[in-house]
């Protein structure tokens, strides 16, 4: 297995709004596909994963309903809202800005100015 | 997140809480089930897949916790923790609980029952529109000194006529008609016979057909009626077609026009009860009939007065204002007619007329109530305190362990909170039994007594003062705990010292605070109580143990009184002959009478004269006037003073001869033998043959008018009581003479049928009323003094048990340890009582006419009823300090 690192603070909102705006899907499936999506270097603890979603829905950026799975099981799928939405671009912006500060000071090869 | 949609967030949680419980471990279950899934396809075994995948998910419990958190429905979940906790701590106490309880459920339930009674009766408003401008207008008379009369006909038509200052004036003369329909028994109703606008006046409407007509109102109209709903009820079973009914009104044909609501009566009975006199009317908590008043002034001509007159105030103008134009007009008619010499006017609120004499008795058992509920809150309010400090051990523990401050005060929020609901529950079902006690036994004089019950006004209340209470109690405990010194509490010295100086000097001060309370109530309650022992041993006059009463009414259709043959009324006569014979018949009768009205009716009065000394007796009130057959001394014990009674030869065609009572002799005839004097009235003068003992024909807390005695047969009146002396059981009694009345006439109504014990009962019901609930608080309060100071004691003697135990091991003997104990106590009580007595001086005087025979400083209650209070409270500080002096030597030296 890869090395494999833990999730940054801050940014567990932005991943599952992220990975929910793909497609409704339910916990587990949020799990394997963020593993997937990150090339198995970014490990979800799976006992914050709840939480975190149930946090975004008071929040009213996701919604969620019953559904069955592919294998037949009855799975909780959560969605974005309109709102979700929203909040994806502002986070994505701020995110943007903040690793492309981040990289320019962690990346810096000139001289003191 | 806004604060409001929090709010509906928290809540929502709260609906769904359950719900989304289980819905989450669903889910949970189904993330844990594939990942173990994932471990098994990567070759792990099915237990071991299951293990790693709970350690990787983290503990399942722990997730569903933080969810729950999430969701805000911690705050419930601690509250219902708490609520927990506090049940099992009430429990592990149930002494404390349950004294607890029950004084709270005390305080509130006699509050919410006295509450609710008195807002039935005196707050609400009158069932009237603009209830507050209706005024009585009385006529005065100035030699008698009566202030509320009826007026005449004559005098009520000029001041309607005449008077600006109301809007509108109407009368009402009280009548007993017998009503008769084919296969019943007749039944005898009171009824109100009104002028034209009386329904108007009120803003009162018919139910079921009409009111009645201006021409149904004048002299020579229809004969006509409307009845009461609770009439139509019972009597007609509700039947739709009442309207248009022809029934026998006293063997008169009488159509009926219309039903009216029940409460279109209201405040009638208690305006008879407060007039001077009335016609034959009596008060039944009802009026179930009404007919129109077709009367002429031919018939009711301007010397008789029998109209009870109401107005209502013109926009505008006031009561004193009407006052004085009713003055002036009556000033007016006096000058006229020669009838209306010292007539005036009383113009007074019709409010104040129904509801000004029980005001007194309702602020009295307010009162009695508001004491009750403190006492019984400072007993509640001590006991929490003492218990909160003993619990001081278990706070500094729980402090120390680290519970916070706020945690640990509404652990005491939560207990308080469990107690006064359940205080709040039972004193509702307390004040529910209260109330259907004051229905079953209150006396009928008190307007709308008999419609007291829960409602939510009184629920509102209950609920508010559980409130309160609650609030005070859930700080109290908390502050005494708190107070101490953790380090010391801990360390053990906690056993005898807990108490700090300022808790010793609240807890004292409550403990005073309650004995004056009580002795205060107790002082009041026992003036009550002998005020109605002295009213019952008031010699009446007459003797009521053994007599049955049963009274009627002639129709004038079938007993006739025609005054040209006046005084031989043969067909009543003969009635009333027929009715004794068959009484006297009956075994075990021993005497029987007939008279025109029972000794605790105040019947007729009459303006009269002393043959020769007509220029004096002019302005001589009127006397009381009673009509008796021969057999009334004998049968009711009144005794003969002087002269002789009546015989069998004082018949209607024999010498007119009268008897007079004491009162008469001692005002009239100082210093002149009366018998053989002549008195007149209604154009005839009698000869005075005798002197009887005074009857309290007016109550048995009034003196005695002056009357005078006539022959029955030498002036027939239409209506009658049976009086019948036996040796019988009364309720044996009652069946005979029910069936003597019906054999005699069939058709005729009796009414008022039983023990004239019962009647006299009935008189001082107001009394008696008042004397129950009275010494009902007063007792219980002297209870709840009993617990407290016990409960103190109790504690006191705990927090001294090594020093005692000490001391007694040291050779102390066990009357001195508990001495050492009381000693405070006996401070305590000499406080109270001093205090309880300086407030019983000043609140005595509330009692007012309750008080009788007796004095407000009455020496023996003022003496008594504090030393039995403290007698009380004595007995309840020695059982738990003798019982601590056998504990201590024991305890001591465990503890050591």
């Amino acid at each position: 297995m890869s090395e494999r690192s833990d999730l940054l603070q801050g940014t567990l909102d932005l991943l599952l709004l992220k990975v929910i705006s793909l497609e409704p899907m339910h916990g587990w499936g949020i799990t394997l596909r963020m593993e997937q999506m990150s090339g198995n270097v970014l490990l979800l603890n799976q006992g914050s994963l709840y939480p975190a979603l149930e946090r975004l829905r008071r929040k009213g950026w996701i919604r969620s309903q019953w559904q069955i799975t592919d294998n037949n099981r009855r799975a909780r799928f959560y969605e974005l809202t309109p709102a979700g939405r929203k909040r994806l671009t502002v986070e994505r912006a701020a995110w943007k800005r903040a690793a492309t500060a981040v990289n320019a000071i962690v990346d810096w090869a000139g001289a003191l100015p | 997140m806004s604060a409001w949609s929090d709010v509906v967030h928290r809540v929502r949680a709260l609906v769904r809480g359950a719900h989304e419980d289980t819905a989450h471990q669903d889910e949970v279950r189904f993330h844990l089930d594939m990942l173990t899934a994932r471990h098994e396809a990567q070759g792990l075994g099915p237990d071991e897949a299951r293990r790693r995948a709970h350690l990787e998910f983290g503990a399942a419990g722990d997730i569903r916790e933080r969810a729950r958190e999430q969701r805000g429905a911690a705050v419930v979940d601690d509250l219902l923790r708490d609520l927990r906790h506090g049940i099992r701590q009430l429990r592990s106490r149930p002494v404390f609980t349950l004294t607890i309880t029950a004084t709270l459920a005390l305080a509130i339930g006699t509050a919410t029952a006295v509450f609710s009674a008195a807002d039935r009766v005196l707050l609400r408003p009158a069932p009237y529109t603009d209830a507050a401008s209706l005024v009585a207008v009385w006529e005065t008379d100035s030699r008698s000194g009566t202030t509320r009369e009826p007026g005449s006909l004559p005098d009520y038509l000029d001041l309607r006529s005449r008077a600006r200052t109301l809007a509108a004036i109407e009368g009402v003369i009280g009548t007993i008609e017998t009503l008769s329909a084919p296969n019943t028994e007749p039944a005898r109703i009171s009824g109100l016979a009104v002028t034209g606008g009386w329904f108007q006046l009120f803003d009162a409407r018919p139910s079921r057909g009409r009111l009645f007509s201006a021409a149904e109102t004048s002299p020579g109209g229809a004969r006509v009626a409307l009845i009461s709903e609770s009439l139509w009820r019972a009597r007609f079973n509700a039947r739709d077609d009442i309207v248009g009914q022809v029934v026998s009104l006293s063997d008169v044909a009488t159509e009926i026009v219309g039903v009216v609501p029940d409460d279109s009566d209201f405040g009638l009975d208690q305006l008879h009860d407060r007039a001077a006199y009335h016609s034959a009317y009596e008060a039944t908590g009802r009026v179930d009939l009404w007919l129109p008043l077709q009367a002429t002034v031919a018939d009711l001509p301007r010397e008789t007065h029998p109209l009870l007159m109401i107005g209502r105030i013109a926009r505008g103008s006031s009561v004193s204002a009407a006052q004085a134009e009713v003055t002036t007009i009556m000033r007016d008619l006096e000058a006229q007619y020669p009838e209306n010499t010292a007539r005036g006017a009383f113009v007074e609120s019709f409010e104040e007329v129904v509801l000004g004499p029980v005001r007194p008795l309702f602020a009295l058992l307010a009162a009695a109530a508001a004491l009750l509920a403190l006492v019984a809150t400072v007993n509640v309010a001590n006991l929490l305190l003492v218990h909160g400090t003993s619990r001081a051990r278990e706070v500094a523990l729980r402090g120390a362990l680290g519970a916070s401050g706020t945690r640990l005060g509404r652990q005491f929020a939560a207990e308080s909170a469990l107690l006064v609901t359940g205080g709040a529950v039972a004193g509702l079902g307390l004040a529910a039994l209260i109330l259907f006690g004051i229905r079953l036994t209150g006396p009928a004089s008190v307007p709308r007594l008999s419609g007291v019950a829960l409602d939510p006004r009184s629920i509102a209340v209950a609920v508010a003062m559980a409130g309160v209470v609650g609030a005070v109690f859930s700080l109290l405990p908390a502050l005494a705990a708190f107070r101490n010194d953790p380090m010391a509490v801990l360390k053990g010295e906690a056993g005898t010292t807990t108490m700090t100086k300022g808790g010793q000097r609240l807890r004292n001060v409550l403990v005073i605070a309650q004995l004056a309370l009580c002795v205060t109530l107790a002082v009041c309650s026992g003036l009550v109580i002998r005020s109605f022992v002295a009213v019952l041993k008031v010699d009446p006059g007459f003797s009521s143990s053994g007599v049955v009463k049963a009274e009627y009414e002639l129709p004038a259709s079938r007993y006739p009184r025609d005054f040209s043959k006046f005084p031989n009324f043969t067909e009543i006569t003969q009635f009333t002959d027929r009715v004794l014979a068959a009484a006297r018949a009956v075994p075990g009768v021993e005497a029987a009478a007939i008279a025109g009205a029972h000794p605790l009716d105040e019947g007729f009065t009459n303006s009269w004269r002393v043959v020769g000394r007509e220029a004096e007796s002019a302005d001589w009130p009127e006397i009381s006037v009673r009509l008796i057959t021969p057999g009334y001394p004998e049968t009711m014990g009144l005794q003969l003073q002087h002269g002789r009674n009546f015989g069998a030869g004082d018949v209607g065609n024999a010498a007119p001869v009268a008897l007079i009572n004491a009162t008469t002799a001692r005002r009239f005839f100082a210093g002149v033998d009366p018998i053989g004097q002549q008195i007149s009235f209604w154009g005839m003068s009698r000869r005075i043959v005798g002197v009887v003992k005074d009857e309290r024909i007016h109550g048995l807390t009034a003196p005695a008018p002056p009357a005078t005695y006539i022959p029955f047969h030498q002036a027939p009146g239409s209506g009658g009581v049976l009086l019948v002396r036996s040796r019988r059981p009364a309720e044996a009694v009652v069946v005979d003479v029910r069936r003597l009345m019906a054999a005699t006439d069939p058709q005729l109504a009796t009414f008022g049928l039983e023990p004239f014990s019962t009647t006299l009962g009935t008189s001082v019901g107001q009394r008696r009323f008042a004397v129950t609930l009275m010494s009902g608080f007063a007792f219980v309060t002297c209870l709840l003094v009993l617990v407290g100071v016990q409960g103190v004691v109790s504690y006191t003697a705990a927090q001294r048990t090594r020093e005692i135990g000490i001391r007694q091991a040291l050779g102390a003997s066990r009357a001195a340890s508990a001495s050492l104990i009381l000693r405070g106590l006996a401070q305590l009580v000499a406080t109270g009582l001093v205090l309880g007595v300086a407030g019983a001086l000043a609140g005595s005087g509330l009692l007012g006419s309750l008080l009788f025979g007796v004095s407000r400083l009455d020496a023996v209650t003022f003496v008594g009823a504090p030393l039995m209070v403290g007698l009380v409270a004595v007995v309840a500080g020695l059982v738990p300090a003798w019982r601590a002096t056998l504990r201590a030597p024991l305890q001591a030296i465990r503890e050591i």
